[in-house]
């Protein structure tokens, strides 16, 4: 007898979409500053270079997890590092990793909900509490994130056409309003500066290690790879865009005393007939899109991490949603001031992106020295 | 999301009945002295009780259903005439409009004849004509010796629909239809004829779903004419019709129509499954069907469409879905659905693609329109007044410089009052319809603003946000929308443009999760099927559409010649 469509795994253009709404949030509308701040005019090859550097990363979390298809982090980390004959062992050594995960990722949420609250009390709901805009935001982010990840990945599908249109308007900010000359001059740093600078724009890819989670849901694994080289690139592209507008609109020496540089370019946009004023709100809308997709794909990912680690049931998804949407609004108002806030946000992405660059080469190292062993059983596994 | 939440407040309800009345028979309890241990043992007796009470329910209910059988199910047609008709007449509990027709047939003149049909369903021609005429009349010149029975089943009734049965159950449901019953003396059979032939609306153009270019003929509210209808459009010997009967004591027809060979059999199955598991005792519209087939009960959007037009019904069976037919009314319902199916006019493909595709543009922008522009109204005038243009600003706080209320007040109360002008229109008979429109113009539009009671702008929001919520092919997907932009405004009123979105995100996650009989509501945006968008907001000339779309899983995927390769 045949079936109903099942609820279906996510497609190659999901896992794309998933990428980029996760990676594109909240980081937008501040990284310019500091990367002007760090490194100047330079910072264009510097966010290339950054960027490079975490599609080697997508490239290698894509390859380990390639290797075990329809598997999740939770169930092949304890066999890459545990033996078959104690399963206990890997459990336990993979613990503290998985802890890490879901530390980094909470914490980035929870900075990412304070910042969007901050941006919105003094830009647009100047007379709300924040303590309000965060909660609701956690509370929706927890309805969502009740979902399971192939929902997740279908939300992210359809609202990602929502991110394309500020670019347009951003280009448009610099055509009415940019100077070439502000680009120059390159190639002005020291190394240090540079190593800074490299940190601070790698910060702005938290979020990328989604995929460790999310890849056991794929239909086709093995098409993975393209649409996350892709969605990579889309993402870079898009924070130069934004880099370079803010530079050329402002200059370096302007940038670095604008608290949301993104901001300003868009309250820069002088609309043509009219019709609206100012655009500066309906472009927070749009990166709300954004920055509600980053919650849900981090919120999502780490209720996924918890169900799967504890083989726990269904039903108990919206309550470990709730519980983490309620960790990420307590740690989300730790921060007194802004300046703290940046400096929490800073660290939290690096701690994400480092953990993204040492899971992948521990595990690989490790599969290596074992000869391989720990994968053996993908033998077993259906070929698809 | 709707649905745990409406699942806990009936969980809600349901404790604190229940609450209520233990509380009731606490009291009772402690008025008589008893001490607490009785109590938690009456309560214990109760449960037991209710228990006991259940039981004795269900068995009076399943004896009451012995007893229909039994009145009507095993009982076969008796030899003698007399106590056939007595039967059914004491059935039908003397039934004024149950005509019983007795006569002799001439042939063996002791032997009496009788026919039974109910008045105004029947065709009484067909009954006199070519039942009773040939019976009494033309029986008088037969010379063969033979059993009458069979002469008369193959030669004197002259009807394409002949049945014989001893089962009176069949012949009280034949008859409780529109056909005929004739029986004979000395034989434990009857014949049902059929006579269906009520008086009927005719092929009318449907009310609902108008079009410019394209056929006039609407469905009716007979089955049979609906079923005609496609038949004639789709003569396709692969079109399968299956006759379902749903409801205990209406005994409404169902047809399932669905092409052999095109339609995803899971769903053919699972709405035969779904339907079977109705049990209700009447079915008046298609309606009840629907919201007892569709996949979540408490969306507001509907999840199963229906129309009034036969082409339309045929241009969704060729793409793979399946169409329901309900006897008694013209809405044919039509399931799997997605959310864009909604907004496509049968037009659209009738008419050249540009035309069509500019359409569906416009129709988008109803949508948003009328889901959303009295929430932004709201949302600008009271918290991003800075992005309203300058001199428009100045003149809207001109406008609302003497409204004593608040924008959302003053939205909520014009929304509601043109919903109200909306229903007493569309209720009151054709010729007072459109006074309403003019009164109500008159009133709300003018009246209102010159009294100060609402700014101008906001009657010209109200307004366009009515004119494009009926830019809108279908009338439930429209009114869902509708429904929804109450929520919105006063999201607006609270948070603004965030608020706005809030919601807006809420209802994207529930469109997202939703189904229609497996195919997502969302499909093809989300989850994204290129070849399907060819089909979608825009539409492409048909010869580059050789496939149907994927998204309803069809058997055959061929739409045209040529249809191999991958365009």
């Amino acid at each position: 007898m045949s079936q109903l469509q099942p609820e279906g795994t996510i497609t190659p253009y999901q896992g794309y979409a998933l990428l980029v709404t996760t990676v594109i949030g909240v980081e937008v509308v501040v990284f310019p500053r500091f990367l002007s701040r760090e490194a100047g005019p330079d910072g264009i090859w510097i966010m290339l270079i950054s960027g490079l550097i975490t599609t080697f990363l997508v490239y290698l979390m894509t390859r380990l997890c390639q290797q075990f298809p329809q598997q999740s982090i939770t169930q092949f980390v304890p066999r890459i590092l545990g033996s078959k004959h104690s399963p206990r062992l890997g459990r336990l050594l993979s613990a503290p990793l998985m802890l890490l995960l879901l530390i980094s990722w909470l914490g980035i949420v929870a900075m990412i909900t304070r910042s969007f609250g901050e941006v919105m009390v003094s830009a647009v709901l100047v007379e709300t509490p924040i303590e309000f805009i965060m909660g609701t935001l956690c509370a929706i982010g927890a309805i969502v994130t009740s979902n399971r990840p192939e929902i997740l990945a279908r939300y992210a599908e359809f609202l990602l056409p929502f991110l394309y249109p500020p670019i347009l308007l951003i280009l448009f900010a610099v055509i009415q309003e940019g100077d070439w000359l502000n680009l120059l001059p390159l190639f002005q740093v020291n190394w240090h500066q540079v190593f800074k600078g490299l940190l601070h724009s790698l910060a702005t890819f938290g979020g990328i290690k989604v995929i460790l989670i999310f890849m056991a849901f794929y239909q086709q694994p093995q098409r993975a790879m393209h649409s996350h080289i892709s969605a990579m690139v889309i993402i870079m592209i898009g924070y130069l865009g934004t880099f370079l507008s803010a530079l050329s609109i402002f200059g370096k020496d302007e940038i670095v005393h604008l608290l949301w540089p993104t901001l300003e370019v868009v309250k820069q946009i002088r609309i043509p007939g009219g019709i609206l004023e100012r655009v500066e709100s309906a472009v927070l809308v749009v990166w709300m899109v954004a920055v509600f997709t980053s919650i849900t794909a981090m919120l999502g990912a780490s209720v996924q991490l918890i169900i799967s680690a504890f083989r726990l049931k269904e039903h108990y998804r919206k309550w470990i949603a709730l519980g983490g949407a309620a960790i990420v609004y307590f740690v989300g108002i730790l921060p007194t001031t802004v300046n703290q806030l940046l400096q929490w946000s800073y660290r939290f992405g690096l701690l994400d992106v480092g953990i993204a660059l040492a899971l992948p080469l521990l595990l690989f190292g490790v599969l290596k020295i074992r000869g391989g062993k720990g994968a053996i059983e993908q033998d077993e596994q259906p070929p698809v | 999301m709707i649905k745990t939440v409406s699942h806990g407040l009936f969980f809600m309800a349901r404790k604190a009945i229940n609450r209520f009345f233990s509380m009731f028979s606490r009291v009772k309890e402690k008025v008589i002295g008893v001490d607490k241990r009785i109590v938690v043992i009456s309560m214990r007796k109760r449960s037991f009780r209710d228990r006991r009470k259940r039981l004795k329910q269900e068995r009076i209910r399943e004896q009451a259903e012995k007893k229909l059988e039994q009145r009507v199910g095993e009982v076969s047609v008796a030899e003698e005439l007399e106590v056939n008709i007595n039967y059914i007449t004491k059935t039908l509990g003397d039934s004024g409009d149950l005509i019983t027709r007795c006569f002799t047939v001439q042939a063996t003149p002791d032997r009496k004849a009788a026919v039974m049909y109910i008045d105004g369903m029947a065709d009484v021609r067909i009954v006199d004509q070519f039942v009773l005429s040939p019976a009494m009349t033309g029986i008088e010149i037969l010379r063969t010796k033979g059993n009458l029975m069979e002469l008369l089943q193959e030669s004197f009734i002259q009807s394409g629909e002949v049945k014989v049965t001893s089962k009176m159950k069949q012949l009280i449901e034949a008859l409780l239809y529109g056909d005929t019953l004739f029986f004979l003396d000395g034989e434990n059979k009857g014949i049902i004829v059929g006579t269906k032939g009520w008086d009927q609306r005719g092929v009318d153009e449907p009310k609902t779903a108008a079009v410019i270019r394209g056929p006039r003929e609407g469905f009716t509210e007979n089955l049979r004419t609906n079923s005609a209808l496609i038949r004639r459009r789709l003569q396709d010997p692969d079109l399968r019709l299956k006759s379902l009967t749903v409801g205990e004591r209406t005994k409404t027809h169902l047809s399932l129509l669905y092409i052999e060979g095109v339609t995803d059999q899971a769903v053919v199955q699972e709405m035969e499954k779904r339907i079977d598991q109705i049990s209700i005792d009447g079915v008046l519209e298609s309606g009840y069907i629907e919201e007892m087939i569709q996949d979540n009960m408490w969306s507001p959007f509907p999840l199963i469409q229906n129309t009034e037009r036969p082409d339309a019904v045929v241009a969704h069976l060729l793409e793979g879905k399946v169409a329901l037919l309900v006897d008694g009314t013209p809405h044919v319902l039509i399931a799997p659905a997605v959310f864009a199916q909604f907004y496509y006019s049968p037009e659209d493909y009738y008419e050249r693609y540009l035309v069509s595709s500019f359409l569906r543009f416009l129709r988008l922008g109803s949508l948003v329109i009328a889901l959303l522009l009295p929430a932004l109204y709201i949302a600008f005038v009271s918290f991003h007044s800075e992005m309203i243009p300058v001199k428009m600003a100045i003149a809207m706080a001109a406008g609302r410089a003497g409204v004593p209320f608040p924008s959302i007040v003053e939205g909520l109360v014009m929304e509601i009052s043109v919903e109200v002008l909306r229903e007493a229109s569309t209720r009151l008979p054709g010729p007072i319809g459109p006074t309403i429109g003019i009164v109500g113009a008159l009133v709300i539009g003018e009246a209102a603003v010159s009294a100060q009671l609402v700014s101008p702008l906001m009657v010209i929001v109200v307004g366009l946000t009515t004119i494009s919520s009926y830019a809108n092919p279908n009338y439930n997907a429209a009114i869902s929308l509708r429904l929804l932009r109450f929520p919105l405004m006063i999201a607006a009123a609270t948070l603004g443009l965030y608020g706005v979105m809030l919601l807006l995100l809420l209802i994207i996650l529930h469109l997202v999760k939703l189904r229609s009989f497996g195919v997502p509501y969302m499909a093809p945006i989300a989850p994204l099927r290129w070849s399907d968008l060819k089909d979608s907001l825009v539409r492409v000339p048909w010869p580059f559409m050789k496939k149907r779309p994927k998204i309803f899983r069809p058997q055959d995927e061929k739409r045209q010649q040529g249809g191999d390769d991958s365009i």
